[in-house]
């Protein structure tokens, strides 16, 4: 009884750096944040106080996100933003599976070549691979000048939304392929050759045994990306339409380009809704396969 | 850190020159923190020229130049005079160039610049001045000017509207930047909006800010609206002032609009291509001004206006002037009449943009209705 | 409509050379995609002219090398990095790692929802966070100033930290720290002989992307740190948007360098599964 209490109370002590460091961090300029969206404008803070266009009240009002969500415009950037994720999740799978499939299945030699090249977004900064994307795929960049010369026209996708998903999905591809790579080692490998003696086809096993098992994996990286691309700012700000823009990139439009902060961090507290359903959605699903396995 | 240790060691140099003079100037010995950003020559000017004299004007006044590259920390030093004023401490800054002085002075946080202060004031245009309201000094110019690709483009427009019949005539070969991401996109957006609004109410515009006057822009946005269909890639605008200059190395468009300072660096740099000519309009494009201002918590302000005012002397204002090959912070009348006549062909003032909270207005509109507003179906 | 189409799908596979030429050009395209634009960026940094429609810079040069060097405030942006990044490592590791020992090997009320919570709490878009950041610093004296860069690019790696350690220290086996401790060693010695080594690969593994993670920030340390503190990325931001296509490239290259050594020391350790498990995956 004394032995447990102890160790709760140490337990409690060591976990509660990292907590309080997040609760400094991130909680308490975020509950500011939140209060100034609902109408409070603290006076002694100019970064707010100074902005144009505020909402002023005493009373919580939940007037900012009205105006905010009744304006075609942040609607067509809120789809925007979760077309893009969409898109982007389901790329990053089907990208991710295909290398994690061949550095697993592929012949050996394949496999060395594919693992040394997956990893390699991870070690490049990403403002760098979004101007990387600019000089390859930009309108008279090399690909359009590759393209010339073989007489097919171009129309750069980089100012679009497959410019923002492309670089979404490279800069992402490591973290996914790793972890979907990883579930596909502790694959059972029995299983998948009793398959294959049968007869199966590749396509069928990946269908019927591999995919299934791999479940958990493939949950944990959609919503890591999910919620990483839902508020990702370097890749859109760089690439991408004029209009409309991801969040990310609104929120910092309406912070410094239109004078609105509180615009701003009511597009922060919505997108923050947003990533908590992902992820509400993952450890609801982390749990549920925890107790069935 | 390092700063800090910088500092301590410039405060230790000037109190060893001090004592060495025999102390009656003790009190007087200060060090100024300047900070500043933009292109690396306007850091040339300051490290190279500007500082480097006013040491021998005043040989007890350091300035400690705090730089960034473009401005970039424009952001972060406003975020820091707010926090040190939130805080009640002082913030460390004294001198302050950025375009964000009067929004920092609307919050307390830079002193107003009066006459009594800075003498020279007097040789500034008013309006300039009352832009930013009174909390900087304009202490050089720039102006966009419209650029063009000479092989193509044979006579370029000289006024708005043979610009308009331009971009009409030549579709997809025309394009300015976003204007929030670089001035050169939002003068050009800023003259289509103005010359969209009466004319004898175009200085209120400039000088005053209520949110209703925004609907005066509705003519001015439909004019804008109509061209991005003639636009490069029918309306594409890329983003920041190289995109456009980019764009018009690469040939993709014949004409944008651009810094006249930029675009002589890029020339003289072959990074454009030298059939690229400049031409102003008439009516010009607007200019802008650099603003320096002071930090309403600096413990020197007395000495940061005595450098203010030695900046707008006519002497310092030429070497402005050349070293930038741009405008004066001053009245041109004010300048050395030998500087005047090297460069008679711009001296002339450039037209003034919008008070700086319309300029945030101007930038949503944009998005909103140009960028962000599907063309209308063809007629 | 759907034997017929599977039928084709099967023979397609069934051919080996077909299989392998579908292979080849599945690893080509990614290949492509994942180092094309890499080696586009390496072109123009060598560029003096290159003009559409050439595949290969016209003519080639070393200038703006040379320009980069000398104007990009280069060193002082570098020494800043690679004081800053190596030092959130560490204080991640007094700050998460004891932690990880604690959500891994002790009961305590919460345990559950405070694991959880860390990454509630990063999940918060970071822009919303770093404007009202800067406010709190300054009441602390941390704008502009190394600790305070430190504490911000710290926000990223909490997560990681935390995770990805706990899931190591799960996965050492009890009957080891059980024998040893049979065998005489008092509790201290268990865990500097046993637990910790048998864990450090993955609190190498968090080190690593705890590294990349704050190497990488430029954000949060502009509002931070600017003007007096400019890391490599952010001197990079101003750089990519102001600067012709040569100066980003060399500046990227640059910067990648020692990002790509690190890879190579670290691909082993990466590629054995401990980032997955970190996640919950096994």
């Amino acid at each position: 009884m004394k032995n447990s209490w102890r160790e709760a109370l140490i337990g409690l002590c060591l976990a509660a750096l990292p907590v309080a460091a997040m609760f400094v961090l991130v909680v308490l300029p975020a509950f500011e944040g939140l209060r100034f969206s609902l109408g409070y404008v603290p006076g002694d803070n100019p970064a707010y106080s100074t902005g144009s266009h505020l909402v002023t009240s005493s009373t919580p009002t939940l007037e900012v996100y009205r105006t905010l969500l009744s304006s075609p415009f942040v609607q067509a950037d809120l789809r925007l933003t979760l077309t893009v994720t969409l898109f982007t999740v389901l790329l990053i799978l089907l990208v991710g599976y295909s290398l994690a499939l061949l550095v697993r299945f592929g012949p050996g030699r394949l496999g060395a070549a594919v693992r040394s090249l997956y990893l390699i977004p991870m070690f490049v900064p990403v403002v760098i691979a979004a101007y990387a994307f600019i000089t390859l795929y930009g309108s008279r960049g090399w690909l359009d000048a590759l393209l010339h010369h073989v007489g097919i026209g171009y129309r750069s996708p980089i100012y679009g939304i497959p410019g923002i998903v492309m670089g979404l999905v490279w800069s992402h591809l490591p973290f996914a392929t790793l972890l979907l790579g990883s579930g596909l080692d502790a694959l059972p490998e029995e299983q998948v050759e009793a398959a294959r003696d049968s007869g199966a086809g590749f396509l069928s096993i990946l269908w019927r045994i591999i995919l299934p098992l791999n479940l958990t994996p493939t949950m944990i990286v959609a919503a890591f990306s999910g919620i990483s691309v839902l508020g990702s700012y370097t890749v859109p700000a760089l690439l991408g339409p004029n209009a409309p823009q991801m969040v990310g990139v609104a929120m910092e439009q309406y912070f410094g380009a239109y004078r609105q902060p509180q615009g701003a961090v009511a597009l922060a507290m919505i997108t923050f809704a947003l990533a908590a359903a992902i992820g509400a959605l993952y450890v609801w699903g982390i749990s549920r396969t925890r107790r069935h396995g | 850190m390092k700063k800090k240790a910088v500092s301590a060691l410039a405060r230790a140099a000037v109190l060893l020159s001090v004592l060495s003079i025999g102390g009656v100037r003790a009190q007087s010995a200060v060090t100024l923190n300047f900070y500043s950003g933009g292109d690396v020559n306007v850091q040339d000017l300051w490290a190279n020229n500007l500082i480097p004299m006013y040491k021998k004007v005043a040989p007890n006044v350091t300035i400690n130049l705090v730089w960034s590259e473009h401005g970039a920390a424009d952001q972060a030093t406003f975020d820091r005079l707010a926090a040190a004023k939130k805080a009640g401490k002082v913030s460390g800054v004294d001198l302050w160039e950025s375009g964000m002085v009067q929004q920092a002075g609307e919050a307390g946080m830079m002193a107003k610049i009066a006459a009594s202060d800075v003498s020279n004031l007097s040789k500034v245009p008013p309006t300039i001045i009352q832009q930013v309201g009174s909390y900087g000094l304009p202490y050089r110019g720039s102006s966009v000017v419209l650029a063009y690709n000479s092989k193509e483009v044979s006579s370029p427009p000289r006024s708005l509207p043979e610009l308009f019949d331009w971009i009409k005539k030549n579709p997809g070969k025309f394009t300015y930047n976003t204007p929030d991401t670089g001035g050169s996109g939002h003068a050009f957006v800023e003259r289509v909006l103005m010359s969209g609004l009466p004319q004898d109410q175009i200085k209120t515009f400039q000088t005053e800010y209520k949110p209703e006057m925004v609907s005066a822009f509705d003519k001015g946005l439909a004019t804008l609206k109509e061209l991005d269909a003639s636009m490069y890639q029918n309306g594409f605008h890329p983003k920041g002032n190289v995109g456009t200059l980019q764009l018009l190395a690469k040939g993709n468009i014949r004409m944008g609009t651009v810094w006249s300072d930029m675009a002589l660096s890029y020339l003289a740099q072959n990074l454009l291509p030298p059939e690229i000519k400049l031409v102003q309009l008439e009516p010009p494009f607007s200019g802008g001004a650099a603003f320096l201002g002071v930090a309403a918590d600096s413990p020197n302000k007395a000495q940061a206006m005595a450098f203010l005012n030695w900046l707008l002397t006519p002497e310092v204002q030429a070497v402005v002037i050349n070293k930038m090959n741009g405008y004066p912070g001053v009245d041109w009348k004010y300048v050395p009449t030998e500087t005047r006549t090297k460069f008679a062909d711009i001296a002339k003032s450039y037209s003034i943009g919008f008070q700086e909270r319309f300029g945030a207005d101007i930038n949503k509109l944009w998005y909103e209705k140009i960028a962000g507003t599907p063309m209308p179906a063809s007629k | 409509m759907q034997p017929v189409r599977r039928l084709e799908a099967v023979w397609f596979m069934r051919v080996p050379q077909m299989r392998r030429a579908l292979l080849w050009i599945l690893v080509l395209a990614l290949g492509f995609f994942l180092l094309m634009p890499l080696l586009t960026l390496v072109l123009w940094a060598f560029a003096d002219v290159w003009r559409y429609p050439s595949l290969l810079p016209q003519m080639y040069s070393l200038k703006w090398w040379n320009w980069v060097f000398h104007n990009g405030n280069l060193g002082k942006s570098a020494l800043w990095s690679f004081t800053t990044a190596p030092v959130v490592v560490l204080l991640a590791w007094v700050i998460c790692l004891p932690a990880a020992y604690a959500f891994s090997r002790l009961n305590f009320p919460g345990k559950r929802f405070f694991f959880v919570a860390l990454l509630a709490a990063d999940s918060f878009p970071r822009f919303g966070i770093y404007i009202s950041v800067a406010t709190l610093f300054f009441q602390w004296g941390l704008i502009g100033n190394y600790w305070g860069v430190v504490l911000v690019q710290l926000i990223n790696v909490i997560v990681t930290m935390t995770w990805i350690p706990t899931a190591g220290f799960d996965g050492v086996p009890r009957e080891l720290e059980e024998a040893a401790r049979d065998s005489g060693a008092n509790p201290l010695q268990v865990f500097w002989r046993v637990t910790l080594p048998l864990a450090l690969p993955s609190i190498l593994v968090a080190s690593i992307l705890a590294f990349l993670s704050a190497f990488d920030e430029a954000q949060g340390t502009l509002v931070v740190g600017a003007p007096d503190i400019t890391t490599l990325p952010v001197l990079m931001y101003s750089l990519v948007a102001n600067y012709p296509e040569p100066v980003g490239a060399v500046f990227s290259i640059l910067l990648s360098i020692p990002n790509l050594l690190l890879l190579i020391f670290a691909r082993r350790i990466l590629l054995s599964g401990y980032l997955a498990a970190g996640f919950g995956v096994r």
